[in-house]
């Protein structure tokens, strides 16, 4: 591990220095949210707090042409009876900074699904070896967070080419992979003092503490599977409006749909994000939907998140980040799904509806 | 409140043998916040809160359910002023029947938006919320806050009409006003049309540009039904792309305004529920503004009335 130190002062430096010939990402505040924005002067950056929206864009964009055709003919009465293809995946090297370390981790999670031995996919692997991800150590979490329940924690490296942890005067940068160790040998960067990296510690130890809640999620794969016909789904599911939301705000999400978008003789092949959440997301052609209730449809999110992706690759689809928790219109909260949590100082306010927590199942 | 809380509860367990549940609320994720509740036992009921920040509008729940709940079932259904003409409307449209709907009336004074509440503190680390003397007083981390209500409370709760359901079964009475300074009805609207066309196109492709469609507009709408078969979805015919860009995104939120126009009561579930705060309700006030003028009808009034849009009178100028 390379440790380098970072004044504030000289952040802008690196900012417009990362942007030179490439693609920047930065959190920025956009009216009463944060959005990850390009780069640019008159970008207000804002690293304190959680973004609406996850980083996941930068590798898995929400519409991307996967080719483009156009038919032709041989006059102008002529039916159309060839077709030209054109696919050239181009990507530009990319960099998103100051993204937490949980949105970081999430690729990883992605990358097991799209860079697969068997099935690799072109397009996001070239956008995927194009991308560098400079994470920023979450001091302070939110109260919807959980990513230690789920495998992660505020100052985790995984996933990030670069972390960082804001300290006094500046950000101690830890160099964690080739990309990002090339990174921080730039001359923006100072040798890091015994202090410097005393003081990071503090840091992370003080997020880390800061997170009380610990989901009991041994066995939740199984669990889920034994009541996949249980009566709560249909409570739990209930206030669900079936939007895309949860699914959309998710930096693990990872469904596509491909479309044929085409005006006259020529067009798009394109792939866009899709969610489980929608009716049409498993409509067979012969017009058989085995997920045509929502709360079939409400399920096979959990399902996916905890048991089936597990099954596949060992871990959970879910990086605890808890934007699904704050942007739910219904006010539909994961954790309560998975178990009961208390939210509020002092006396529990709610999460009263044992859920699918082992204390439920065995009253 | 509190009273009318605890009288809300007994009626609702009055009920609870006739209906195969109630839609309430229950708290929510911040003292702030509320979130819908369904009833199904008396035990559940004791979960059911009623206070000055149960924005959703519940009407939304009678309609969009795998059970069909309000057409083949019967159901309670609490509604505050605004969202009962959601109900009426559905009622006209023949949607819902009203043989089949225990409509509980619940006083309102104005709720507290979540959205607004967001641009001044942070909700996540609030204790505890009330309305007392006009303020909105929260417990944050730093000490005890206080904010004016007219800058919390939602903008159509400054101009509402009806604040007392029109329709109702039981209606639990309770404080309907706290006398704020009103604000003239779609002030924004008028503000808006002041701008040239190409301004306002610049001002409407720069929102929906943050468009990501995932459609909870058009979910959270009660008069947005045609559940599972609506045209952003279908392929055949192809009336828009899936390419989330400003101009299909454009083109899926007027297909929306063509739909919902002269029905539309206002009840700004869509702008509530909007995950990157698009204010797509001016859309739908401003259509329902021309439908007002042009057929002197104003939705979900009257349960007799009949939307204009749905009939044909011979008499009726091109």
């Amino acid at each position: 591990m390379t440790l380098k130190f970072l004044p504030s002062e000289r952040l802008q430096d690196l900012l417009e220095e990362l942007s030179r010939n490439r693609k920047l990402i930065v959190p920025a505040k956009s009216e009463a949210m944060i959005l990850f924005q390009d780069f640019g002067e008159d970008v207000h950056l804002d690293l304190a707090n959680l973004s609406r929206l996850s980083a996941k864009e930068a590798a898995f964009p929400q519409t991307e042409t996967l080719l483009s055709f156009g038919y032709e003919k041989e006059t102008e009465s002529s039916e159309p009876n060839k077709v030209a293809l054109q696919c050239e995946p181009k990507e530009k090297e990319t960099i998103v900074f100051g993204l937490r370390p949980c949105d970081a981790r999430a690729h990883l999670l992605l990358d097991k699904v799209y860079l697969d031995d068997r099935y690799p996919d072109p397009y996001y692997g070239a956008r995927r070896g194009n991308l560098t991800l400079i994470s920023l150590t979450c001091a302070r979490p939110q109260k919807t967070c959980f990513c230690t329940s789920v495998g992660g924690s505020p100052s985790d490296r995984e996933g990030s080419d670069i972390l960082l942890t804001q300290i006094e005067g500046g950000f101690l940068a830890e160099g964690v992979s080739e990309k990002g160790k090339n990174i921080i040998a730039l001359n923006l960067f100072q040798n890091s003092t015994q202090e410097n990296e005393e003081q990071a510690e503090a840091v992370k130890k003080r997020a880390a503490e800061s997170l009380t809640l610990a989901l009991d999620l041994n066995g939740i794969e199984k669990r889920l599977m034994d009541n996949f016909e249980n009566e709560l789904w249909s409570e739990l599911s209930a206030p669900c409006l079936n939007c895309g939301i949860c699914t959309y705000v998710c930096p693990t999400c990872h469904c596509f749909n491909i479309t044929d978008e085409q005006r006259g003789l020529s067009g798009q092949r394109i792939r866009t994000w899709d969610s489980c959440m929608y009716p049409l997301f498993t409509l067979e052609t012969s017009g058989h939907n085995p997920r045509s209730l929502k709360l079939q449809r409400f399920r096979q999110r959990f399902n996916h998140k905890f048991s089936y992706y597990p099954s596949l690759y060992g871990e959970f689809l879910c990086v605890g980040c808890g934007r699904c928790i704050l942007s739910c219109p219904a006010g539909i909260d994961i954790r309560e799904v998975l178990k009961e949590s208390p939210m509020h100082r002092g006396a529990p306010r709610r999460m009263k509806i044992g859920l699918f927590s082992r204390e439920h199942l065995e009253r | 409140m509190k009273e009318v809380e605890s009288r809300l509860k007994e009626e609702v367990k009055k009920i609870l043998d006739e209906v195969a549940y109630v839609v309430g609320y229950q708290e929510g994720l911040t003292p702030l916040s509320a979130r819908p509740l369904f009833i199904r036992n008396p035990k559940e009921v004791d979960r059911l809160v009623y206070n000055d920040f149960c924005a959703p509008n519940l009407a939304n729940y009678v309609k969009k359910s795998d059970q069909k709940i309000g057409i083949d079932q019967k159901v309670g259904l609490i509604v505050k002023g605004c969202d009962c003409r959601s109900v009426v409307q559905l009622l006209q449209e023949g949607i819902l029947k009203r043989e089949n709907l225990i409509l509980i009336g619940v006083p309102c004074r104005g709720m507290i938006s979540f959205k607004k509440i967001e641009k001044l503190f942070d909700p996540l680390e609030t204790y505890l919320a009330e309305v007392r003397d006009k303020k909105l007083k929260v417990h944050l981390a730093q000490g005890e806050e206080s904010y004016h209500l007219e800058d919390v409370v939602f903008e159509k709760c400054l101009w509402c009409e009806t604040r007392e359901p029109l329709v109702v079964d039981i209606m639990i009475q309770g404080p309907l006003s706290l006398e704020l300074e009103q604000k003239e009805k779609d002030f924004d609207i008028v503000e808006l049309e002041q701008k040239e066309p190409a301004e306002l196109f610049d001002f409407w492709t720069a929102q929906f540009e943050k468009c990501i469609r995932c459609y909870a507009c058009r979910n959270a709408c009660p008069l947005c039904y045609c559940q599972d078969n609506c045209l952003a979805d279908t392929r055949q015919p192809h009336w828009l792309g899936q390419q989330t860009d400003a101009l299909n995104n454009f083109m899926y939120h007027m297909i929306r305004a063509m739909h919902v126009v002269g029905r539309c009561t206002g009840c700004q579930e869509c702008e509530r529920v909007c995950p990157v705060d698009i204010p797509i309700s001016k859309i739908f006030r401003k259509t329902s503004m021309i439908t007002q003028q042009l057929f002197d009808y104003i939705p979900g009034m009257k349960v007799e009335d009949v939307p204009p849009l749905l009939t044909f009178k011979k008499d009726e100028k091109f």
